[in-house]
């Protein structure tokens, strides 16, 4: 089927491809979501065989190409018929109550906007707001038959039409939102703003919030990552490890790639050493790796890393390692899981880490990106990506749990890492719980971080009670 | 219809909108509207060689005014020139003052332009 594209790419990718041609499209949003923009980015995709129309009845021609150079849209190739009331509609009190505005105005309306489609023939029409007409007449069968009228006519021209409204509880849009072929809304929730399409007659798109910005450049939408249906088979067969014997032997060889894997344990037990020991592996083979850091700044983790002898710092300037600082409120959790995505392809990143799940959390909109978190995770292992998802438990000891948040379903292997009080000592243990791809070493062995070394101890043997915190010698019990 | 083409229809009102709007709709069907936004001008239109078929008085414009208006009606009245008054929904009372003196309609805002224009046609032929 042959689509036309909006303008905005990212649209385009929800749209499966863009917009079906000759229809007609509510765009629908508050104040200030950017209805206008999209309205301006669809006309200026025009090509050389289209022609683009403006149909404006808020903002002067001059303010909408003074907001569209500010955004970074040429607008030169668009024909703008602005039916806003000019200033001397106020300055010499050009309001009139005489006859109703129905009565007035609807006329010399339609016959302006007649007299622009027969004169320019446009492929693209975007009317904003089409809620103007409402006003306009005189009650709402009316309004609606005029609406699809003046719909028609400008499909049947040949063109697609975008258009606006302003909804509210008083004057809601919802006939508006049964005429239209495709609704198109601009809306926000508590991560940020974002893109839904509610309808699209003829046409599958993706479903859901997608997060959207307004900024230099115009309207930018991030498409949420949806897991591809299937894995590419043949990069399971291969196996990250740490270099370290004892941890890879504990994982039978190491991580599964293109596996989501969990490294879950307590605030400062060494986790993401655990992981940048799999990102220096990963490097020291020639692969391209990624780190996002949603807690620790670069530098720290750099000199933490040199410390433990760890060789991240070649990688790192050579390119085979990225890492980058994710600073709260930068992204929007579509827009960082989209830069991620591009990233991994563009770059052929094969293992990404991000340190740490709580800091995803926060850093991109709370608890409402969870289920983002999962498309994330699960859409990069299926690009073939080996995620790696470090997670802070707030309990030091205690009740074990392997998450907090929910989130252990998601992984494919879970690797746990807990402090454990003997004799007035503070200790620390590894295990692997879960490995869906193979075996495991099921036994808890001590671990020790020191300069050089992530240093596996013995199985832990006579305890029972560690993963609690407080073990118990066997006898006891 | 071709008599009618050079009628001149006196419009005793102030605000400039509403004029606009009514020389617009008048001259759309070949009427000449011309505003009067008071006692003198009206004298002195009255005064001039010109045969106004008919007059649309805005009695809102002049509400608080009843001195003006009575001498607008009077005036309209003594040329035997029949007019029409319009009036704000909330005041018909001040309108309907108007036909004591004459006044052949009184129409609340906002009139429909065909009803207008329809009783234009009947009186202004």
């Amino acid at each position: 089927m042959e689509r036309l594209c909006t303008g905005v790419d990212g649209l385009d990718e929800i749209l499966h491809g863009g917009l079906i041609p000759q229809r007609s499209y509510l765009i629908r949003g508050g104040p200030g979501r950017g209805k206008t923009t999209l309205g301006l980015h669809f006309l200026t995709a025009v090509d050389d065989s289209e022609s683009a129309l403006f149909i404006g009845f808020q903002e002067p021609e001059a303010q909408l190409h003074s907001n569209a150079a500010s955004l970074g849209i040429d607008v030169s190739a668009v024909t703008f018929l602005s039916l806003a009331p000019d200033a001397q509609f106020f300055t010499e009190q050009q309001s009139y109550d005489v006859f109703a505005a129905a009565d007035v105005e609807q006329q010399p309306l339609v016959e302006a906007i007649i007299q622009a489609v027969e004169h320019h023939h446009p492929t693209r029409v975007f009317v904003d707001s089409l809620s103007q007409l409402r006003f306009l007449s005189t009650d709402i069968f009316q309004y609606r038959k005029q609406v699809l009228s003046f719909l028609r006519y400008l499909t049947q021209r040949g063109a697609t039409v975008l258009f606006s409204s302003e909804s509210s509880r008083e004057l809601p849009d919802d006939d508006l939102q049964f005429i239209a072929d495709g609704v198109i809304n601009l809306e926000a929730d508590v991560s940020g703003p974002a893109i839904r399409i509610s309808k699209m007659r003829g046409s599958s798109f993706r479903f859901g919030m997608h997060h959207m910005r307004v900024a230099g450049g115009g309207l930018k939408v991030f498409p949420r990552m949806i897991p591809a249906s299937s894995r590419r088979a043949e990069l399971q067969l291969q196996c990250w490890g740490t270099g370290v014997k004892k941890i890879d032997e504990l994982l039978h060889g190491g991580l599964a790639a293109s596996t989501v894997s969990l490294i879950t344990g307590p605030s400062g037990i060494g986790k993401s050493t655990l992981a940048a020991l799999f990102v220096a592996e990963a490097a020291r083979r020639g692969e391209r790796a990624a780190i996002f850091l949603f807690e620790e700044e670069i530098a720290f983790f750099l000199r933490r890393a040199k410390n433990l002898h760890l060789p991240l710092e070649e990688p790192f300037a050579d390119g085979r390692i990225s890492i980058e600082q994710v600073e709260p409120m930068r992204y929007l959790v579509d827009e960082f899981t989209m830069r991620v995505r591009e990233q991994v392809e563009e770059a052929d990143v094969k293992m990404v880490v991000l340190d740490s799940v709580t800091g995803f959390e926060i850093a991109l909109g709370g608890e409402a990106v969870r289920e983002r978190l999962h498309a994330f995770a699960k859409g990069l292992s299926r690009l073939g990506v080996t995620v790696l998802l470090i997670n802070e438990i707030e309990a030091m000891t205690g009740e074990f749990r392997i998450s907090e948040k929910s989130i252990s379903y998601l992984s494919d292997n879970v690797i746990f890492l807990r402090y454990m009080e003997i004799d007035g000592m503070l200790k620390k243990a590894i295990g692997v719980l879960k490995k869906r791809l193979s075996g495991f070493d099921n036994r808890l062995h001590t671990f020790e971080i020191g300069p050089g070394a992530f240093k596996i101890g013995a199985p832990i043997h006579g305890l029972h009670g560690v993963l609690g915190g407080t073990p118990m010698p066997q006898d006891e019990s | 219809m071709i008599a009618a083409a050079a009628a001149t229809i006196l419009l005793v009102m102030k605000k400039p909108g509403n004029v606009r709007v009514m020389q617009q709709t008048l001259a759309r069907s070949g009427y000449t509207g011309k505003m009067i936004s008071g006692v003198a001008e009206l004298q002195a239109t009255l005064a001039e060689p010109l045969s106004p078929r008919l007059g649309i008085v805005d009695v809102t414009d002049f509400g608080s005014n009843g001195r003006q208006i009575h001498t607008i009606y009077t005036c309209l009245q003594e040329r035997s020139i029949p007019f029409v008054v319009l009036s704000a929904p909330q005041a018909l009372d001040l309108g309907n003052h108007s036909f004591a003196y004459g006044a052949t309609n009184v129409l609340p805002k906002p009139i429909a332009k065909s009803a207008l224009l329809q009783l234009i046609h009947g009186l202004a032929a």
